[in-house]
């Protein structure tokens, strides 16, 4: 088994990529409360690409002296505010709810390689909705929301419950496949389903690759709740974190309890991953990517990747998603937009590890 | 081990090689023998082809949308296979509970098909099969009986009149007098509707509206049906080439402006939220209707969706 | 002489000094069994089903002797398709075995590294964008999947290795780009269209017939002997890379060996009958665990392969009164339980 488990050294070179940096460049550490801002204006810009870009070409000055001026008659002012606010603002709540949960996930697997979609919670979400149709009558698209809520939130338990129990605890290689596994049983009880069911196939193929259009903003900010509650629960928990990185034995000896900060940050994981997809529908690769590209900016430090996370999960989403509403005449979901995106990024950061083994 | 490992792939492919060594004499497709019973169809519309059957075909087995349209004309089948055997909105008021089911949507049990020994089965397709079985699956279909593929033509008229033909081949009543009153009863609601559209602008939208997007359904034969009876029909463009739905995002779903909005599947149990959809003006005038882009190919059925559009047509605003 | 006591009943088979060959007891009482139970099964399913053929027509069938009704049902689409399912989960299996040993991990199977997602795309991109026939189909899947395959490898490797950890992360990332775009290729096409494409991408035993199963047994019976082969080095591999090399056996040869004839066994599966999903996966666990053995078990799996498919296509034909499914469902449903209870067990034990 000497290729799949990891020292503790190893495991700490996948997950502080950047350690030895900036050790050597205290000047970093300075520097990364002023990094903060260009994040911030990239974010914004995201979003007010979002705003401004969709498949109906709207002026910029039109769009917002409509988002001021709300007019129910005018048809351009009922599409800023039933369409690119409410998008907007699910790109802003989804994406920060997915870029911390892919954070969370990665810091306690301690494997960079980690995000909702990877990890079989967008399957266990697309199970439940396909069950809810299915079985249960449901047909308001409202409900949708929470069945997924209900199948993410499950799934991330089931995930974790798996994965950090055994010896999986020293290797994170093993809950990253124990994460694949599941999503990959879960999609297939879907595929059993929509096989026998085929008018929820119908319904259920547009969702089933993640979409932004159609969310009310009342439903929206309805998971909202859920999504603050898990960032505040993250927020709290990332000086834990940071022991934990250390591995399982070296944090018991700095007194800390690593299955009751595994069992916190579960919960985070599965508010946030459950809400993002409650939301939106299964997004995969956006967990994977901020979180990473975070760490490239900011180095290993748990705070500090989440807070970049809040802000460059969004951007990504944000530029994703404007490009869908363009790309072709109906529009392209989002979901399939960051896996073009996400997966060479993704190849990229793997051949960039210092992954060694026997 | 290594012995025991190289022993059992080799008896199988011994058994494999006896045994298609045993074959080499059934594989017989059917002989076309000239008696003095035997059939041949010239199908209506697919130029070229010509079936021919041993006697008239008895024993029948057909997908659900062929006996949507022939049901009209007393032709019953043996057994169902294929999509949408459950959809009201495709079968109508047709009560199939007792038909016996070999296949549902894609697949078929084609053991069950062999045991029925049908004398012809009908489905949509072409000459070498059904439209969604593979060629394997269709070279064991059409071993068993010859494929009849229901009529595909450009105007509804035509493809009623061709479907007509194979229930009329099929041993179905389609020269009584219901038959003919059906049809007067069509050119009839075809009439009426010309005669309300007449100096009218009405636009009218046929669409499957779902969460992600509204799909149109423009150039299809119900649109050029309504189109030529005088209403102008809009909806986003379809493809060049593979699914016919024209795909229109939510934002610009506004810029197709339609006084009335047939939707695919209307009715009792339909229900759809989303916000702009109700943003749309036919929908806020509730000037909504029905169609089907794969209900049965009948003068009956046509007849009582035009009336029901006529209908529409007479007690809609002009909202777009 | 002494006769060693290898910890394990041990059948010799040839001279009591200097034995031909050794089987472990246990191992080759299982195949026994398992393969008994496989002809068993296989028999029944030939002579029994909804064509309305009495057993003993069947067997005169078989025997060439029966009508052409009879013939044509038992001969021409009952025999080729239990050849067909015994033989691919055998393939399946041993595919499985080999990529567990190479990636020294139950769950590395060739699943993981996107193959069978890149074949689904493959002939996703045939069936639903151009159009085409089986033949196209089994084009486009062979290379839709060779091609994922080749690309993992290529962005796994470094510096010319290939390490079992980031081919599995590699394999992963490049599955889920590529079942994204299968979700997107499903959603342009008409709803008839993608669920006859979701059929294939099941898994689907149904239209066999014996020129397709000839050559396909051709092919994988050259995979199955060179796995067969393979054993003993990767037996000694096992051990530990060193204490092989130290053995005068180049390691790095058996690698590639394995995983060219992994993923020629896995091609030749997808290709032909869509992507089954789990049979790769559990079988070879399975036959672990009944054998006590420490890692591979190529035998045993190929065994258990081979049953569960065939029980699998069996049950998926007879199952839903009203339609046969197709069997990549029924493994799904069972392989999908099954590996649901050895992830928690094994979470819980050890």
């Amino acid at each position: 088994m000497a290729s799949s488990q990891l020292s503790p050294a190893e495991t700490r070179d996948l997950a502080s990529d950047g350690a030895e940096e900036t050790g050597h460049r205290p000047d970093l550490l300075r520097r990364r409360r002023l990094l903060l801002f260009p994040l911030a204006l990239l974010c914004l810009i995201a979003l007010c690409a979002s705003m401004l870009v969709g498949s109906r070409p709207i002026p910029p000055a039109e769009v917002l002296r409509a988002a001021l001026h709300p007019d129910p008659a005018d048809e351009i002012s009922q599409l800023v505010h039933l369409s690119r606010i409410p998008r907007t603002v699910l790109v802003l709540l989804a994406g920060a709810a997915l870029g911390v949960a892919g954070a969370l996930m990665q810091a306690v697997t301690r494997n960079p390689m980690t995000d909702p979609g990877i990890l079989g919670v967008n399957s266990g979400a697309s199970l439940a909705v396909v069950t809810g149709l299915a079985f249960f009558g449901m047909s308001d698209i409202s409900q949708y929301m929470w069945w997924s809520f209900a199948g993410a939130m499950v799934t991330s338990v089931l995930v974790f419950a798996i994965g950090t129990t055994g010896p999986a605890r020293g290797n994170p290689i093993r809950m990253t496949l124990a994460g694949v596994a599941l999503g990959a049983v879960l999609s297939g009880f879907s595929s059993a389903v929509l096989f026998t069911h085929s008018e929820v196939l119908e319904r259920m193929r547009g969702w089933s690759a993640g979409t932004t259009a159609s969310q009310p903003l009342e439903a929206t900010l309805q998971i909202a709740p859920f999504i603050l509650l898990g960032l505040v629960i993250a927020a709290l928990s990332t000086r834990a974190l940071d022991v934990l990185s250390l591995g399982d034995a070296a944090a018991v000896a700095m007194g800390a309890h690593p299955q009751r900060i595994r069992a916190v940050v579960l919960v985070a994981i599965a508010l946030l991953a459950g809400g993002a997809t409650a939301a939106a529908g299964p997004i995969g690769f956006i967990g994977l990517l901020a979180p990473h590209l975070a760490r490239m900016v900011v180095g290993p430090h748990q705070g500090w990747i989440m807070a970049c996370s809040v802000l460059i999960a969004p951007t990504v989403l944000g530029l994703a998603d404007s490009l869908g509403r363009v790309l072709t005449a109906g529009e392209v979901p989002v979901g399939v937009v960051t896996a073009f995106i996400g997966a060479p990024v993704l190849i990229g950061m793997v051949r960039r590890f210092r992954v060694s083994e026997a | 081990m290594r012995t025991r490992q190289l022993l059992l792939p080799s008896l199988l492919a011994a058994a494999a090689l006896a045994l298609s060594a045993c074959t080499s004499s059934g594989a017989d497709p059917a002989d076309e023998q000239s008696t003095a019973d035997a059939v041949t169809f010239t199908h209506p519309t697919l130029d070229d082809l010509e079936i021919d059957f041993e006697g008239q075909p008895d024993v029948l087995v057909m997908d659900c949308y062929a006996y949507s349209s022939l049901h009209e004309y007393g032709v019953e089948p043996d057994a169902l296979f294929g999509f949408d055997c459950e959809n009201p909105f495709v079968m109508g008021d047709i009560d199939i509970s007792g038909i016996e089911r070999i296949g549902q949507d894609g697949e078929i049990d084609v053991e069950k098909l062999a045991a029925l020994r049908p004398d012809a089965i009908i489905g949509q397709g072409g000459a070498e099969g059904w439209s969604w079985f593979d060629k394997s699956v269709n070279s064991q279909l059409t071993r068993v009986a010859p494929f009849i593929p229901l009529p595909d033509a450009e105007t509804v008229d035509e493809e009623i009149d061709a479907t007509r033909d194979i229930a009329g081949f099929l041993g179905g009543d389609v020269d009584s007098e219901a038959v003919a009153q059906v049809d007067e009863d069509f050119e009839t609601a075809r009439e009426d509707l010309r005669s309300a559209l007449e100096g009218e602008e009405v636009s009218i939208m046929l669409a499957s509206p779902t969460k992600e997007m509204l799909y149109t359904a423009v150039g299809f034969q119900q649109s050029a049906l309504l189109e030529e009876a005088g209403a102008t029909i809009v909806g986003g463009e379809p493809p060049a080439e593979g699914n016919p739905w024209g795909q229109v995002a939510w934002e610009e779903a506004s810029s197709h402006p339609a006084d009335i909005i047939l939707i695919e599947g209307y009715g009792e149990g339909w229900s759809f939220t989303a916000d702009l959809w109700e943003e749309l003006p036919a929908v806020q005038a509730d000037q909504l209707g029905s169609w089907g882009s794969k209900g049965a190919m009948t003068s009956r059925a046509y007849a009582d969706w035009l009336t029901e559009v006529t209908a529409l047509v007479e007690s809609a605003d002009d909202v777009a | 002489m002494t006769t060693l006591d290898l910890g394990r009943p041990v059948l010799r088979l040839g001279r009591a000094g200097r034995p031909l060959l050794l089987l472990d007891a246990r191992s080759a009482a299982l195949c026994a069994g398992l393969w008994t139970a496989t002809v068993l099964l296989a028999g029944w399913a030939a002579l029994s089903g909804a064509a309305g053929i009495t057993p003993a027509d069947g067997l005169a069938a078989l025997l060439g002797r029966g009508d052409e009704y009879t013939t044509m049902v038992v001969v021409e689409w009952r025999a080729p398709r239990i050849v067909m399912a015994v033989l691919l989960g055998a393939c399946l299996a041993i595919s499985g075995a080999l990529f567990q040993n190479l990636t020294a991990n139950p769950l590395g199977s060739p699943d993981v590294i996107g193959f069978q997602t890149g074949s689904y795309t493959g002939a996703l991109v045939v069936m639903l964008l151009l159009g085409g026939g089986t033949a196209a189909v089994i084009t486009g899947a062979l290379t839709g999947g060779l091609l994922t395959a080749a690309i993992v490898f290529a962005l796994a490797s470094r510096r010319g290795a290939v390490r079992g950890v980031r081919l599995i992360i590699v394999g992963i990332g490049v599955s889920a780009m590529l079942a994204s775009v299968n979700v997107w290729i499903l959603l342009t096409a008409t709803v008839e269209d993608a669920i006859m494409a979701s059929l294939w991408g099941a898994g689907n035993l149904s239209g066999m017939s014996w020129p397709l199963v000839v050559p396909t047994a051709t092919v994988s019976i050259v995979f199955l002997v060179a796995a067969a082969l393979l054993a003993r080095p990767m037996k000694v591999t096992q051990v530990g890379i060193p204490f092989a090399t130290a053995l005068g056996q180049n390691v790095r040869a058996v690698q590639i060996a394995a995983i060219v004839v992994g993923i020629g066994l896995i091609a030749l599966s997808t290709a032909t009958v869509g992507p089954v999903s789990f049979v790769a996966l559990a079988a070879p666990q399975i036959a672990r665990r009944l054998v006590r053995a420490d890692g591979l078990a190529l035998g045993p799996s190929a065994a258990i392969g081979a049953l569960l498919l065939l029980l699998a296509d069996v049950i998926a034909q007879r199952l839903d009164p009203d339609s046969p499914l197709p069997v990549g469902i029924v493994t799904v449903s069972i392989g999908g339980i099954y590996f649901l209870w050895l992830l928690i067990r094994e979470g819980r034990t050890r």
